[in-house]
């Protein structure tokens, strides 16, 4: 295969706090490859949003990346100085929030803040940003363009703001996308909208799309491969219909007999027993051993990397053997 | 569950509501001359038998949330009927009013803005005990134990504070808490929103394992479709402060007829691989329900629509079994 567009190797990001250090992220392995779209899971925590920030440069105060190699395009992001970080973000790679009413600033108008970003990568004259700002809107599919350019994100939707920071995040043609739950706060009809929309932006636009979300069923619906995130480490990836519906760690087995689903009408959810552990421990071997039925006493070490198919990998004892 | 009596009850109807109607006012511009008129809940009608769950279901700004509110009269409606165990509850007032309220609690939807920070769970969960009851503090002590070993908690907890507990620790104080002067029914805003799928899981069976305990009846209030459909009996899907479609549980998962309905169940990523089907989507919000449509409320949304949808209203009618819908087609 081809060389990936973004290779993560064994990331891991420390925070200093007064209670001692939070152990973020704990090595984690990701690749993304050109207009993929590859869905990050898991729960609250877990560090998927700290992933999509690291792989930006964007740490937040008191963080510390201690060790680990983000490759984007054969290039090495960490330890890049923050003005060339800065031509990368927004230009390179783009990001699309939560919330998009704070993603945006209420004080500009759509058409100011699509603008600001293309002078800031893509300086042309007024009349071609503008041209090239209307065909943006056009690609998320808001209606009459030429009037949401002079709105302000208070007078737009919920569904209609984050079209809006979809077509800023795409204003530099982005090769990558990391949108960190897109459709959290939004109704069921619009979430499927923009997912929707997302879908086909992959195949119009050629854009990679990371995936942050805690949803299952979403990426069951939008992605094709998925990691698993459980303590700031992957514990399975691989392409959706195999992780999903041929889990095989104890981990993503759990989580996907904890979601409702139609045909489980009547039978008792099962909870997972147990908390998820603090971060503040130091972790020796794998971080779920102590919720696992299957736990063993080769557990305390790390898990081995176990590839169930060529493309489907689960960090687990269980499946150890299979390794050979 | 033996005897003639006990069959009767099961049957009976223990919540009723009748055409519940509840307007918002919003004042607006010069010297606020300009009311506009938010129609939050516009003639609701529903019934919960004893020891059932309804789930209500819909998007944001449906009026799901503030049926609920008005069925405890923690907000007045404007004009309807709410019975409870066939007290007329909007005629209540006073004492009267407070020992119905003893029946009827509420868990709300976040459990970190609903629970007060500076209390103790020993007090959270103890406060409605000292309110309605003449308990000694050493009996609140051992009921408040009691009740968190009822929700799957400790009852070494009583001395701590919220912000020591976990989102699901805390829903479940919320519930205990709910649960404290032995109540009837319940009503869940979304008691599960604000926590994680394992967490969830949790949750919920734990509430179900309660309503079969103590026999409670439910009015389970949320978006999530798939959720109310596990949790219900029977489920009433609401759009722009009325309901549209009202059956058994499965029916409005395998046979849905109003148009929304259908919309709403194709939206809804889904686990089941078998139903990853080709879906409607819909163009558009929710209206403004300040300045709802013409005829039916769904028509400008709606794939069907036809010339009479834009002028008559359609009302809930059965189409048998007790499938109620409200749609010309």
């Amino acid at each position: 295969m081809d060389q990936p567009l973004v290779t993560v190797r064994d990331l891991r990001l420390h925070f200093r706090t007064y209670a001692g250090i939070v152990h973020a992220l704990n090595g984690i392995d990701l690749e993304i490859h050109e207009q993929d779209m590859l869905g990050l899971v898991g729960e609250t925590g877990c560090g998927k949003s700290m992933t999509g920030v690291c792989i930006l440069g964007l740490v937040p105060r008191g963080g510390e990346i201690v060790s680990g190699s983000v490759v984007f395009r054969g290039e090495e992001l960490l330890g890049k100085p923050k003005s060339y970080m800065q031509t990368i973000r927004g230009a390179k790679i783009a990001m699309i929030f939560q919330d998009p009413s704070a993603s945006l600033n209420p004080l500009f108008t759509i058409g100011q803040q699509l603008e600001t970003v293309m002078r800031r990568h893509q300086p042309a004259d007024k009349s071609q940003m503008r041209d090239r700002a209307l065909d943006l809107l056009k690609v998320v599919e808001l209606p009459d363009p030429a009037r949401i350019l002079k709105t302000y994100p208070h007078e737009l939707s919920g569904g209609m703001k984050q079209r809006a920071s979809i077509a800023i995040a795409l204003s530099c043609g982005a090769d990558l996308l990391i949108a960190d739950e897109p459709t959290t706060d939004l109704d069921v009809t619009v979430q499927a909208q923009i997912l929707d929309l997302l879908r086909r932006l992959r195949e119009t636009q050629g854009v990679a799309i990371l995936m942050i979300t805690h949803d299952l069923a979403v990426v069951a619906e939008t992605c094709q491969r998925v990691a698993v995130l459980y303590a700031g480490q992957v514990v399975e990836s691989g392409p959706v219909d195999e992780v999903l519906f041929e889990a095989k760690h104890p981990y993503t087995r759990a989580l996907l007999q904890a979601s409702p689903k139609r045909s489980s009408r009547g039978q008792p959810l099962q909870a997972i027993p147990g908390t998820v552990p603090s971060g503040l421990q130091v972790l020796e071997g794998c971080a779920f051993s102590p919720r696992c039925p299957h736990a063993m006493e080769v557990c305390v070490q790390p898990p081995p990397r176990a590839s169930v198919t060529a493309a489907h990998a689960v960090y687990c004892y269980l499946y150890a053997d299979s390794e050979e | 569950m033996n005897g003639i009596g006990d069959t009767d009850r099961a049957r009976e109807t223990q919540v009723e509501v009748k055409n519940l109607v509840k307007h918002f006012v919003q004042r607006g511009g010069f010297l606020r001359r300009n009311p506009r008129i938010v129609r939050a809940v516009d003639g609701v009608s529903l019934k919960i038998e004893h020891k059932k769950t309804l789930g209500l279901v819909g998007e944001s700004g449906c009026g799901k949330t503030t049926i609920g509110r008005c069925i405890l009269r923690l907000i007045e409606p404007t004009s309807g009927e709410v019975y409870f165990q066939g007290t007329d509850v909007l005629g209540l007032s006073g004492r009267r009013l407070r020992r119905v309220r003893r029946d009827m609690q509420m868990v709300f939807q976040n459990p970190f803005s609903s629970l007060d920070p500076r209390m103790s769970v020993l007090s959270i969960v103890g406060e409605p005990l000292q309110t309605h009851t003449s308990l000694s503090h050493s009996d609140v002590r051992d009921r408040v134990v009691e009740l968190l070993e009822q929700v799957g908690m400790s009852g070494e907890h009583i001395y701590r504070y919220p912000h020591e507990f976990s989102g699901g620790q805390l829903q479940r104080i919320a519930v205990a808490r709910a649960l404290a002067l032995n109540p009837r029914f319940l009503v869940l805003d979304e008691p599960t929103a604000a926590l994680d799928v394992s967490v969830q899981a949790q949750v919920i069976a734990q509430l179900m394992e309660l309503q079969r305990e103590l026999e409670l009846t439910y009015l389970f209030i949320s978006h999530n479709l798939t959720l109310v459909h596990y949790v219900s009996d029977t489920i009433a899907v609401t759009y722009l402060g009325k309901i549209i479609e009202y059956a058994e549980a499965d029916q409005i998962f395998d046979n849905p007829l109003h148009p929304y309905t259908q919309a709403l169940l194709s939206a809804t990523p889904s686990l089941d691989r078998a139903l990853r089907q080709q879906r409607v989507i819909l163009s558009g919000g929710v209206p403004d329900p300040a300045n709802p449509p013409p005829g039916c409320v769904f028509h400008p949304r709606c794939p069907r629509a036809t010339e009479q949808c834009t002028k008559v209203e359609p009302h809930l009618v059965d189409v048998g079994g007790g499938h109620l819908v409200s749609c010309h087609l």
